[in-house]
């Protein structure tokens, strides 16, 4: 049972996982594109190309109106999605090491695996505290009142993945060429079911959980908020 | 007539969730994906900010809206494929409650908007709830019947045509007897003119002394502006009752009638959503933009700007403070002008806090002062409007919008603010330095005299030389005097042929040596502008 298991996560679910994503996103964006756009200006608030994009681009960095609205939930978000992009960033090193960028750094072997525990961890932790601060915000009674089942839903898988991939790093011992390996498999369509390591393995199926989901979910914010945005300060 | 068959017709349930799905568009697809439920909004919408009802959020608004949309089974379908019925029913009381949030507790301000990281439009997502409520007769009835009488008689007062030219005809004589100045006038119908000059029938049924002011500083200015006879009414309320037929229809009135008039300018009384609806609805319900649209506010200050006209602020000593209407402000960009034709024209100027941009709606906007369903409330959400204005010790409030005047005298009463509220037009035209009134030019472009009395047999001989006619011979003055005394009598202008025949002479243009307009001329009379009534015929007989 549990072998059968394992070998959905680890043979079958990455490929189906990959699947969804493009299609999902290629679905997504179709929708998307044979809608008829709005013509109507919504604000008419800066002049030229120029100005909009610096206030879309002041906004993604800083949160420039989380900011002004409010400073506490602007901390969370900041916590969380910055801890999120160093998270996301350091997961470079599962699918190849990237020597040439570390050599910028002038870092060893051992240097790497160090700095990588130690920003790792901080950026694991800013994410799994942000994470817990903004779940918690949404027990406040008025964003109580507004939320949906489905922002529970991600902020709960999220910290799921936050939390068993810091576990993978503290409680298990699993080596980076381990993982190496398996990725590697993936890629060349040979995957092995030998990383029996259980933080592991619960960390990759909630993730690729997520990333199925990822398409139809408010997750694509991502994407979407440059473009939103933009039409607001046309 | 047409009330009587929309009341039979009610649509069916999938029909309103049809009419829905016409209205989704790329923004609405997006918005609705894309808000995190944040709750930034609640405290940028003055409805939560006044009650702290989590009802009044508008991300829970837009919430009800999305859940619609999932009910009709395709479009937001396709968002969650798992969540949502797809049965595409709508309860009674669902409806009444969407009914009450849609067009209770919006005004359609974009507040949230601007502070939405997401940059969320809930007042587009609120307008496409409407549409399908109007479809269903659930809009509030003062709302509705607003529209109706605009479409039923041109404005949305269903005031006469002929008692509009009344009060403008009666405003032009205040004007002059003001100035003393019979130069300043109010053209009606004038062809070719710079702007088309259109009003909101609120300030010429209850306050005509507006269109005297706006006048006052057009004449100053020296405009070239005309008003309509028949369309003259700047609003369109179907832009929030979200029926986009009648606002295709209540925006072409205007543009139309411009056309007519050979005017491709359309100069907006001091009206927020009349602006907004003609400038950025019109060319696209309309599907045309070879026309543009300028609001008053844009106008005058560009008269300050260029220097024609001039103010003496010491005129207006008391603290004045400026509300920016959403539709001119937020959704228009017009916050700079305002603020400079006020310090232009009062002594002590203050902003309130926010202004601008994030300036607070004064809460009658989104057509919710013709909802009288919703009139507490609306008084209660306005307390945020109040305090704002009261910190800022102004004793006079100026503001752009007669719909916020109209809110803010109300606010002013409710919450004992002691204020004066006023048009910045009156502002303006009480600062006004007036020029001294010009010597109306004696003659006009083509040489006609402007007025038949200041004509003497010097101005004959001068204008005839300008005619290559040497000096004028008693046979030609008896013709002329002729014309003159039949211009007196009949204001109008003699055919040549009627000439010959009274006068028995030869034929009067054979005697001037051209058509009869030279004689009209050297006789000193008004330019015949309208030649269809005799032009044609007499230019047969006269080659
Ligand atoms: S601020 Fe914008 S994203 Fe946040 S809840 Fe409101 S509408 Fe949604
Ligand atoms: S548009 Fe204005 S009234 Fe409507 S939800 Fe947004 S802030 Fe509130």
């Amino acid at each position: 049972m549990a072998d059968a298991w394992s070998y959905f996560v680890y043979v079958v679910l990455p490929y189906i996982t990959i699947l969804a994503l493009i299609v999902g996103i290629i679905y997504r964006v179709q929708t998307w594109r044979k809608l008829p756009r709005a013509k109507a200006i919504i604000h008419p608030m800066v002049s030229g190309r120029w100005g909009m994009v610096k206030v879309v681009a002041t906004d993604i960095l800083f949160f420039a109106k989380t900011f002004k609205s409010s400073k506490v939930l602007w901390a969370m978000a900041a916590l969380f999605h910055i801890g999120l992009l160093l998270v996301v960033f350091g997961h470079i090193r599962t699918v190849t090491e990237v020597s040439w960028l570390w050599g910028l750094f002038n870092l060893s072997e051992e240097g790497i695996k160090d700095a990588s525990t130690i920003l790792g961890s901080i950026a694991g932790i800013a994410m799994l505290a942000g994470g817990v601060l903004l779940l918690i915000r949404r027990f406040t009674p008025s964003c109580r009142f507004i939320s949906i089942f489905e922002d529970y839903y991600i902020l709960l898988i999220l910290l799921g993945i936050a939390f068993t991939g810091m576990g993978m790093r503290w409680f298990s011992h699993i080596e980076i060429e381990e993982i190496h390996h398996y990725s590697r498999g993936v890629l060349a369509f040979n995957p092995e079911h030998s990383i029996y390591n259980i933080w592991f393995m619960w960390h990759f199926f909630l993730a690729q959980t997520l990333i199925i989901y990822f398409p139809f979910s408010k997750l694509v914010h991502l994407f979407s908020k440059p473009v939103t945005e933009a039409w607001t300060t046309r | 007539m047409v009330t009587e068959t929309k009341e039979l017709t009610k649509p069916t349930n999938q029909e309103m969730l049809d009419f829905l799905g016409t209205k989704l568009n790329r923004n609405l697809s997006m918005y609705f994906q894309s808000c995190q439920r944040c709750g930034i909004c609640a405290d940028n919408c003055h409805y939560y900010k006044a009650t702290n009802d989590p009802k009044m959020i508008p991300a829970y608004k837009a919430e009800l809206v999305r859940k619609l949309y999932k009910k009709r089974g395709g479009g937001l379908r396709n968002l969650v494929p798992w969540f949502g019925s797809k049965n595409g029913k709508l309860s009674d009381e669902e409806l009444g409650v969407l009914t009450d949030s849609v067009f209770g507790r919006c005004t359609m301000c974009r507040r949230c908007t601007i502070g939405c990281p997401m940059g969320i439009d809930v007042a587009m997502i609120m307008r496409a709830c409407r549409g399908m409520l109007t479809l269903n007769h659930m809009a509030p009835k003062g709302l509705q019947d607003t529209v109706d009488i605009h479409l039923k008689t041109g404005n949305n007062m269903g005031l006469e045509n002929e008692e509009f030219v009344a009060t403008v005809e009666w405003m032009e004589e205040e004007l002059q007897d003001d100035l003393g100045d019979s130069t300043a006038k109010i053209p009606i119908d004038k062809k070719g003119a710079k702007y088309l000059w259109v009003l909101n029938p609120r300030e010429v049924k209850y306050f005509p002394l507006l269109l005297k002011a706006q006048a006052k500083i057009f004449h100053a200015a020296g405009e070239d502006f005309t008003v309509s006879s028949r369309y003259w009414d700047v609003t369109n309320y179907a832009l929030f009752n979200g029926d986009d037929v009648a606002g295709r229809t209540i925006s072409g009135y205007v543009i139309e009638e411009a056309d007519r008039l050979g005017i491709n300018s359309v100069l907006c009384t001091e009206c927020g959503h009349g602006f907004r609806q003609l400038k950025q609805m019109a060319p696209i319900w309309l599907k045309r933009n070879d026309f543009t649209v300028k609001a008053f506010v844009e106008v005058v200050a560009d008269y300050i700007k260029r220097g024609r006209i001039k103010l003496d602020p010491t005129v207006n000593t008391e603290r004045v403070t400026y509300h920016d209407p959403c539709n001119q402000g937020r959704s228009g960009s017009f916050i700079d002008e305002p603020r400079y034709i006020l310090r232009a024209s009062v002594m002590d100027y203050v902003d309130t806090d926010p202004c601008g941009r994030d300036n607070w709606c004064c809460g009658g906007g989104g057509g919710a002062l013709t909802m009288s369903e919703f009139r507490n409330r609306r008084l209660d959400i306005a307390k945020v409007k109040a305090e704002q204005i009261r910190a800022t010790g102004a004793k006079i409030i100026a503001t752009s919008c007669h719909n916020c005047i109209d809110q803010l005298n109300e606010i002013n009463r409710h919450y004992e603010l002691g204020l004066k509220v006023v048009n910045t037009c009156e502002l303006t035209a009480d600062a006004l330095i007036m020029p001294p009134p010009k010597e109306p030019e004696l003659r006009d472009d083509e040489g006609y005299m402007n007025d038949p009395e200041k004509w003497d047999w010097e101005m004959a001989q001068t204008i005839a030389a300008g005619e290559r006619i040497g000096l004028l011979t008693e046979e030609q003055k008896r013709v002329i005097e002729y014309v003159r005394k039949y211009y007196h009598s009949n204001s109008d202008w003699p055919l040549p042929t009627r000439i010959k025949k009274d006068l028995g002479c030869s034929n009067p243009c054979r005697m001037f040596q051209g058509p009869p307009e030279t004689i009209f001329k050297i006789a000193g009379l008004p330019n015949p502008r309208d030649r269809s009534k005799w032009g044609t015929r007499h230019f047969e007989i006269c080659p």
